[in-house]
């Protein structure tokens, strides 16, 4: 069987070409090599399904890569805000308003949100890690947001009105990562109070009161993702551990665990995983030992 | 080229086999296990019966040819095994994936006309790490693209869109800060007419309304030049406007936002920026019944604006400064 002439990759199918763009980060896609290859490439990154998904976290890279292109207007020296409002355009414009998750670098506020609360009503996800958000403002966003089915946020969101208001606006609602330095009983309380249907419940990299963690598992009743990974200070307990088998997804490694070390408190030496003794104290445990019992 | 089966014949009897067809004609046996992973190829066997048999082999999508399939059978018969850790898995994909360019897109081809997700998202995924962070040429010289493209498409595509929603941000500041100046010059108006009301005869004021279109003068006069205008700005939107606006829009802006790479956790909000942002912008609201005296000031506050900025953007200064001399903004 002679083998068929290899096509040229140009014609690399429109849907594959996609499936590509829609994982090639914001960054390539708004000013990197791919879009202007050549014209199915351009046409592929045009695609409103390349941009279902915008990932603007890294805003260091959104900005080198546009200052690597030639003489451009003054676009490289606006304020950052700006800057953001113009990429949430493209964004907007280009994916037909049909984003479904967008996640914003820290400095975004109240506008970026409200602006996609009207140019992309379908939003099912986003990303605000700001602190400083103003309720009202975040309330008329969520207002617009019909079909929000989840969302990642500061502590600074948490309380009773603004949950309740996404409750009431988002019938879909079922997913909630909280941003959070320590997570007590009360602030507990008021998420399962506001959002009694969670199932997916991720607060990574915060301490959770033992009490916390249990207020979610009873009262969040469809619950079944729950990460509470990242801590430093361990709150499971066997309890803890019995509630949470009946979760399909249950994240509690701490921060030790998934690869973060200190340093040594006898010897001074970095990366020493708290689990594992760190050498210098292997080497007094040895020294003792040779001494001989006194 | 004819349908010649390439039918394996494995001694274990026990096992059962799943038929498959591939575009070419093809036919590939594999373990049901191994076939059932894929949804596709499930929903087959199950829903239609096909595939247990030679003559009732399963037909793959078109885009599936032998070599294609016989990778993707070797994922599934790795994945669809239960006991394998996370770190076994993830170690096969970083593995599986490191093959040539060629092979890795008929791979993809093939796995998204089997709706194979996992594996789609690690193929696309690994192209498009490939892709990433690479120039235009780069890219062209790795997948053997044409260079189809038209200047202007390979120099502008998404800066240019960029621009106008900024440019209209501050444009929307602009505005409102003339509206500001002209509230305040209509007020002072308003008092010296008052004034002056009663003295005036009504060819007078028949005249000033049909005449010089002075600030607070007739609507014929307003709309004459506001139509103007507005052909301007549609002629030359990048050029009509991006001069003084840049520096009273950024002026207005960049006092809060200070470094434009810090990113600052403090509240820091512009109560100009904020209004502007909430209502849709109208290019209705451009009144251009201003007189000289206000454009005087106008452009006095502007420059004012520009040398305070001078030390922050000497650069961008001297550009709009040339511009301002030639344009006729409004």
């Amino acid at each position: 069987m002679a083998t068929p002439p290899s096509r040229p990759w140009a014609e690399l199918q429109h849907d594959l070409l996609v499936a590509i763009m829609s994982r090639v980060g914001a960054p390539d896609l708004l000013s990197g090599g791919a879009p202007r290859a050549c014209s199915s490439w351009r046409a592929a990154a045009r695609d409103p399904l390349a941009w279902r998904r915008v990932d603007l976290r890294d805003w260091a890279a959104l900005t080198s890569c546009r200052r690597e292109e030639g003489p451009g207007p003054s676009s490289r020296r606006l304020p950052v805000h700006a800057a953001l409002a113009g990429i949430l355009e493209v964004a907007a414009t280009l994916s037909d308003g049909r984003i479904e998750t967008v996640l914003l670098p820290e400095f975004a506020d109240e506008e970026h949100l409200l602006f996609l609360a009207e140019r992309c009503p379908n939003l099912h996800y986003f990303s605000l890690p700001s602190t400083c958000m103003t309720y009202d403002q975040f309330c008329k966003a969520i207002g617009g947001l019909h079909s929000l089915k989840g969302m990642a946020v500061d502590e600074s969101l948490i309380n009773y009105d603004a949950l309740h208001h996404v409750h009431q606006c988002c019938p879909d609602f079922v997913e909630l990562k909280v941003s959070a330095l320590y997570v007590d009983e009360e602030m507990a309380s008021v998420i399962c109070n506001s959002l009694p249907h969670l199932k997916k419940l991720e607060i990574p990299s915060s301490d959770t009161s033992s009490a916390a963690i249990i207020k979610f598992l009873d009262y969040l009743e469809e619950l079944e993702y729950l990460d509470i990974s990242g801590y430093e200070i361990s709150a499971i307990s066997s309890a803890v551990l019995e509630k949470a088998s009946r979760l399909k997804v249950f994240l509690w490694n701490s921060k030790f665990e998934l690869g973060e070390f200190m340093d040594c408190s006898n010897c001074g030496e970095h990366n020493v995983n708290p689990q594992d003794p760190c050498k210098c104290m292997m080497e007094h445990k040895v020294m003792d030992w040779l001494a001989g019992p006194s | 080229m004819s349908g010649s089966e390439l039918a394996v014949i494995k001694p274990e009897a026990l096992k059962t086999y799943i038929w498959l067809q591939c575009s070419d004609g093809s036919i590939q046996q594999v373990e049901e296990e191994v076939a059932m992973f894929c949804p596709m190829i499930c929903r087959e066997i199950v829903k239609n019966g096909t595939g247990s048999s030679k003559n009732h082999a399963i037909v793959l999508p078109e885009r599936v040819n032998p070599a294609s399939l016989s990778l993707i059978l070797d994922y599934c018969r790795f994945h669809q095994v239960l006991g394998r850790s996370n770190k076994e898995r993830k170690s096969f994909d970083e593995k599986f994936v490191r093959i040539d360019y060629e092979r890795l897109c008929k791979l993809a081809s093939a796995a998204l006309s089997l709706q194979l997700r996992p594996l789609v998202d690690l193929t696309c995924g690994a192209l498009a790490r490939i892709i990433g962070g690479k120039t235009p040429e780069e890219v062209r010289d790795i997948f053997h693209l044409p260079d189809d493209l038209t200047e202007e498409e390979k120099l502008e595509p998404l800066e240019n869109i960029n621009d106008d929603p900024t440019i209209r941000l501050l444009n929307r500041l602009y505005a409102k800060k003339r509206k500001e100046l002209q509230e305040r010059q209509r007020r002072k108006d308003v008092q010296v007419q008052e004034e002056q009301k009663d003295e005036r005869s009504l060819d007078e004021i028949l005249c000033f309304i049909n005449g010089d279109g002075d600030s607070g003068g007739g609507k014929a006069a307003k709309n004459k030049k506001k139509n103007k205008r507005r052909k301007d700005h549609a002629k030359n939107p990048a050029k009509a406007n991006p001069g003084p606006v840049n520096e009273e829009g950024a002026a207005s802006v960049v006092p809060c936002k200070a470094d434009s790479g810090n990113i600052s956790r403090l509240p820091c909000q512009s109560p100009n920026v904020q209004d502007d942002i909430e209502f849709p912008f109208e290019d209705d609201d451009f009144d251009d019944g201003l007189d000289p005296a206000m454009k005087e000031e106008l452009d006095r506050e502007v420059e004012d604006f520009a040398r305070r900025l001078n030390s922050v953007w000497p650069e961008r200064m001297h550009l709009d400064q040339q511009r301002r001399i030639g344009s006729h903004l409004w």
